[in-house]
């Protein structure tokens, strides 16, 4: 392979002023503001105040600035970079006395010549908040400018690369004061500063476009600069040309560092072949005019290289004092195969084969057509005998024949590191292996084995959520003005607003409510906002002077005395004369003002998770509990380590399914299935086993809440009981059946009989329970040990030991789930729901196969062929997949049907198939018993009683699920 | 455990004496250990084990007449609202009874048959009604069950040996 030299050369496209072009910006060090101690902290980088990019959290453990700076500069550099100092700081004298906390991470972004990039320090404290220590704001073009003058100021042979350092200005005002004694009236230096580097052709734009002239096939690339020897070192087109001696220092310095890249390569160009001298220095400045072609910033940069990599070979002689400006070296990377160190100066020339001859010589102008076809990183180029042939440049591989086409639906990119990497979108996966025919099918291979597993996933993604009313539905026109006088609202409430809560005024005077929790804001008042029926936003209700209330449209300005939230129905629905379900006539309408909460709190910005999938836990989790919780409402982006750059918005409902299967995994001890074979979750009383459980309750409520705020889904539901919680509802004994059966059916025992008759009971009241291992008794209620039960005193016995049910031993946990949820979503947001909504909202409709469900369903009392079973089914068949869903629910306490289907339904003792037993009078509403998924179905006469009488049932849930 | 809690198990205790023609109680929780127990230091540690009665049962019917089976009715911390769990100690060839001594009892798995006043002497009785009459639609041994109505003979005799081998005097 090593067997001729070509000199690189780049396909250059000039970026315009709009077009977007990669920049790499790699984050040196930050300098705190000097009143600062030396803190963690953490960049962010927004560009365009639209995508954001955060670096690890970076330890303060530090070496002192001086120290960087002369290990940078005794460093031979790699490539020489313009500094630029602004003149507030002199960066030399300063350093001493700036805590400064080494970064060295590097983002590549997409940016134009109008973008605008903001950098933004803090510092993660141990509360999961953060602290602001300053941020700078800066243009590309600015940026360019600077670049460009002093380019040619110092006429020196300028790579692509730029390093600046910006003084940090104090974000806020109270930060400001908190972190810097000295007040508002601060130098740049004590408020510390930044330095970055930026790398990419867009540095290059204005000289690419006044050297288009020069543009040929060959190409200079000057990029790099020997680390030892700083050579330059020229090389003749011509691919037999062997390896020059300085040359050959260069390939073996890279060897020792076993790391070259394309940007460790040394062309100067064939019309120069003066430079040909090893002795050259190449910072020093030169006169001739090199034309710059850097296409992209992958060439160039190191990566996460840090400096101390480069130092081991250096000598350190050839830089030092040789000009005043300030070096930065450009590291070589690292290439994924690199067995054979080969710069992609040294491409060979492809073998002469059968093929090759028969390979004609090219017109220019067939050469410039072949040219525009080339994929990035190809070039074509023509050989002693003016044959083409073809440089790949991203495999350093040469061709006779142009590289196939990749398969439909894949397409290659390039890491941050240079290396090539293959998409393949139809499978989302990335491969380093170009993709051939055996590739393909193993991908198939592995696709059918991956099938079943994957199956899952592909029925959580067609959930789907009840479609919401919108806005349109409720179109009232308000044309006649009822009242011209408005009545005055009642809005004084004597209740206490509820904890965490602040009423504010506005500076119109109007009231507003701040949530302190989740630092979220509404105009609603929270105490209204448990009512069942409320209206749209925008909307009010107002009383007139005779008490009538009448409905004022914020929105369109007018007034109504018809009630909207019965105007959106569909008028069949009252025809029928039965009650309007009160879920048809709400549900559509909560989830539009739940929207509309959630929109009026979105932070701004991006929250940008970088998850590794073999970490989805960890890393979640120390993501999210970074966060402060407003963050936490920003616009998500997920990205999966390694798989950078692909989204198609699934990422993030890929990461709330994957994590969502992951922190609810029984296996983890935190979350256990209600009953012993079913597939509702609680948490689990063991969980306090792990020190760390509450922290990872917090975490669990945030994420949780965040599937509901980001109107994603998660895989997995929580039981009734669990819900109702959530909502801060009151738990009933009819709530304990679904979760602990035994426990229900003995309690009822003694509700309904009398204790009179059977006074062996010798029940106290107190109870006892086993947690591992461990028997842990409590009092009911002070005194609770001398307190026998009796007939009389069973209603509070019952009442109290049911609550102490629910509550045994996951109080803590419980309370810190909570907390975590309500930072991002305040109780009082969900509380328009019930709970078997606030499932549908978390987990999704899913598409019930009603085939498999009738296949899979048993008769008690009824045959296959009862005209009530065909009725049944018939019921099934035509209504909505929202209400098949809550029929669902109803029957089995759960929306969701496992995945193996209705074959595999389990009930509280094990498998138990879909039931339907006759039962009762036809005057009766049907009933379920969810632990049994049997729907108690009485003998209607006809059809339309049927339909009416389940309807109800299913929809009318509250209270009446079980009896 | 609570203080209620062990009251009534003694209630059940004594009980358990008085049918001496159908079960020989043989261990039992002590009452004393229910003083120690009462108070929140000790019952942080109480042992689980401190709350199983163990006993011989005399079946009625051949071949299980010939012998007494030692049984294990252990009672949940939270008893009486979750009913005892039964076990054989002893080995016996029965389609209700599986290799680990397990046994079926309407009484205690389905939940709603159990009662907060159901007696341990009514669970005893219901494993003995098993024992002596066999039933093959809930076997637990699928083999065992077949062999019964198939070839009553050899399980007849099988069963026997059982018997001589494993099962403890009868009184």
């Amino acid at each position: 392979m090593l067997n001729g030299v070509r000199s690189l050369s780049y396909r250059v496209s000039a970026p315009a002023e709009h077009q977007l072009s990669q920049l790499r910006i790699k984050i040196l060090n930050v300098k705190l503001p000097s009143s600062t101690k030396l803190v963690d902290v953490c960049v962010i980088l927004e560009v365009d105040s639209k995508y954001s990019y955060r670096t690890e959290i970076i330890k303060k453990k530090h070496r002192p600035l001086s120290q960087i700076t002369s290990s940078s500069t005794s460093n031979a550099t790699m490539s020489t970079v313009l500094n630029s100092t602004s003149p507030s700081i002199s960066a030399t004298s300063n350093t001493s006395s700036h805590p400064t906390v080494n970064v060295n991470e590097s983002f590549d972004v997409l940016v134009t010549n109008n973008s605008k990039i903001l950098l933004k320090v803090i510092a993660p404290t141990r509360l999961f908040g953060t602290n602001d220590i300053g941020q700078v704001k800066f243009d590309i073009k600015t940026i360019l400018n600077e670049y460009q003058m002093k380019r040619h100021t110092f006429q020196e042979t300028s790579p692509p690369s730029y390093k600046t350092e910006l003084p940090l200005e104090n974000s806020s005002r109270r930060t400001a004061d908190h972190l810097n004694n000295s007040g508002t009236s601060t130098t740049a230096s004590e408020r510390g500063s930044i330095e970055i580097l930026l790398h990419g052709a867009i540095l290059n734009e204005s000289e690419n476009t006044t050297n288009n002239s020069n543009e040929t096939a060959h190409i200079e690339n000057n990029t790099l600069l020997n680390n030892t020897r700083s050579l330059s070192i020229c090389q003749q087109d011509h691919p037999q040309n062997s390896l020059t001696t300085s040359n050959r220092q260069l390939l073996t310095s890279l060897e020792n560092h076993s790391i070259p890249t394309e940007s460790a390569v040394l062309n100067s160009p064939i019309r120069h072949p003066q430079n040909q001298s090893s002795s050259a220095d190449a910072s020093q400045p030169s006169r001739r005019s090199i034309l710059l072609k850097q296409p992209s910033a992958r060439d160039v940069d190191t990566g996460t290289a840090s400096p101390r990599r480069g130092s081991g070979s250096s000598s350190s002689d050839a830089v030092s004092g040789s000009t005043r400006s300030r070096r930065h070296h450009h590291l070589p990377l690292s290439r994924p195969t690199s067995n054979t160190p080969v710069t992609s100066s040294n491409l060979p020339v492809p073998a002469t084969t059968a093929d090759a001859s028969s390979i004609s010589s090219v017109t220019p102008a067939q050469l410039a057509r072949i040219k525009e076809t080339l994929p990035q990183g190809w070039e074509i180029r023509l050989d002693s005998q003016n044959r083409p042939y073809y440089v790949d440049h991203n495999t350093r591989t040469t061709t006779w024949l142009r590289e196939n086409v990749l398969p439909p639906g894949w397409e290659r990119r390039v890491d941050a590191r240079g290396r090539v990497y293959y998409v393949d979108h139809n499978t989302r996966t990335t491969t380093w292996t170009p993709p051939t025919a055996l590739h393909l099918q193993n991908v198939a291979h592995w696709q059918n084995q991956y099938a079943r597993s994957h199956s899952m996933f592909n029925q959580f993604e067609h959930r789907f959520l009840p479609p919401t009313a919108g806005t349109g539905a409720i179109a009232i026109s308000g044309s006649e003005n009822p009242l011209e006088n408005a009545a005055p609202a009642i809005t004084e409430e004597d209740i206490p607003l509820p904890q965490g809560w602040q009423q504010m005024f506005d500076i119109q005077g109007r009231q507003y409510f701040i949530n302190h929790l989740s630092k979220t804001t509404q105009w609603e008042d929270p105490r209204k906002m448990n009512t069942g029926d409320q209206l749209l936003s925008g909307w009010e209700m107002i009383y007139t002077k005779e008490g009538q209330p009448y409905f004022v449209d914020h929105n369109t300005k007018t007034t109504t005395l018809q009630d909207p939230r019965l105007s959106g129905l569909d008028a069949s629905n009252s025809r029928h004369g039965s009650r309007i379900p009160l879920y048809q006539r709400s549900l559509p309408f909560k989830i539009e003002q739940f929207r509309y909460l959630c929109n009026t709190n979105i932070s701004s910005g991006q929250l940008r998770l970088t998850i590794r999938r073999e970490h989805l836990f960890y890393d979640s989790y120390t993501h999210i509990m970074h966060c402060q919780s407003s963050e936490l409402r920003r616009h998500l982006y997920i990205v999966f380590k390694g798989e950078e750059g692909l989204d198609y918005g699934g990422v993030a409902r890929e990461w709330f399914f994957r994590l969502s299967h992951e922190v609810l995994n029984p296996m983890y001890c935190l979350f256990e299935y209600a009953n012993k074979n079913n597939y509702y979750l609680q948490i689990n009383p063991a969980s306090s086993i792990n020190p760390d459980h509450l922290s990872y309750f917090r975490f669990i409520g945030r994420f949780v809440a965040m599937a509901l705020y980001h109107g994603k889904f998660i895989d997995n539901g929580f039981s009734m009981p669990f819900y109702k919680r959530m909502l801060g509802k009151k738990l009933t004994i009819l709530d304990l059946e679904s979760l602990d059966p035994d426990f229900y059916n003995s309690l009822t025992w003694i509700k309904n009989n009398n204790l009179s008759e059977n006074d062996d009971l010798e029940l106290y009241f107190n109870s006892s329970y086993e947690l591992l291992g461990k028997v842990e008794y409590e009092e009911l209620k002070p005194g609770g040990n001398e307190i026998k039960l009796t007939e009389e005193n069973k209603e509070e016995y019952i009442e109290l030991l049911t609550q102490w049910r629910f509550k045994r031993s996951v109080e803590p946990q419980t309370k810190a789930f909570l907390l975590g949820f309500n930072e991002v979503v305040p109780s009082q947001w969900i509380q328009t729901f019930d709970e078997r909504e606030i499932e549908l909202l978390l987990c999704g409709i899913s598409k019930i196969d009603v085939g498999d469900w009738e296949r899979n369903a048993i008769y008690k009392h009824f045959t296959e062929s009862s005209k009530q079973v065909q009725w049944f089914w018939q019921f099934v068949r035509e209504i909505t997949d929202e209400q098949r869903s809550r029929l669902l629910q109803f029957v089995t306490g759960t929306c969701r049907v496992p995945i193996g289907g209705f074959a595999e339904l389990l009930g509280s003792n094990g498998p138990q198939k879909f039931c339907i037993e006759r039962f009762g009078k036809e005057t009766m509403l049907p009933r379920s018993h969810t632990c049994f998924n049997r729907l108690d179905l009485p003998p209607y006469k006809r059809y339309d009683q049927l339909k009416e009488k389940l309807l109800y049932a299913i929809e009318e849930c509250e209270g009446f699920g079980q009896e | 455990m609570s203080g209620g809690q062990m009251k009534r198990i003694m209630i059940e205790v004594k009980k358990l004496r008085d049918i001496p023609q159908t079960f020989i109680l043989e261990k039992a929780p002590d009452e004393d250990s229910s003083k120690v127990t009462n108070t929140r230091t000790a019952s942080s540690s109480a042992d689980s084990t401190s709350n199983i009665i163990i006993g011989r049962i005399l079946p009625k019917s051949a071949p299980y007449s010939q012998g007494s089976y030692q049984v294990e009715i252990k009672i949940p911390a939270d008893f009486p609202f979750k009913p005892p769990e039964v076990k054989f100690l002893t080995q016996i060839y029965h389609p209700n009874v599986d290799k680990e001594g397990k046994i079926c009892v309407d009484l205690l798995n389905t939940a709603e048959a159990w009662k907060p006043t159901t007696p341990i002497v009514d669970i005893v009785n219901a494993v003995i009604k098993i024992i002596d009459d066999p039933k093959i639609d809930h076997a637990l041994n699928a083999e065992i069950a077949q062999q019964y109505q198939n070839n009553r003979a050899q399980f007849i005799k099988t069963a026997t040996e059982f018997v001589n081998k494993y099962a403890l005097p009868r009184t």
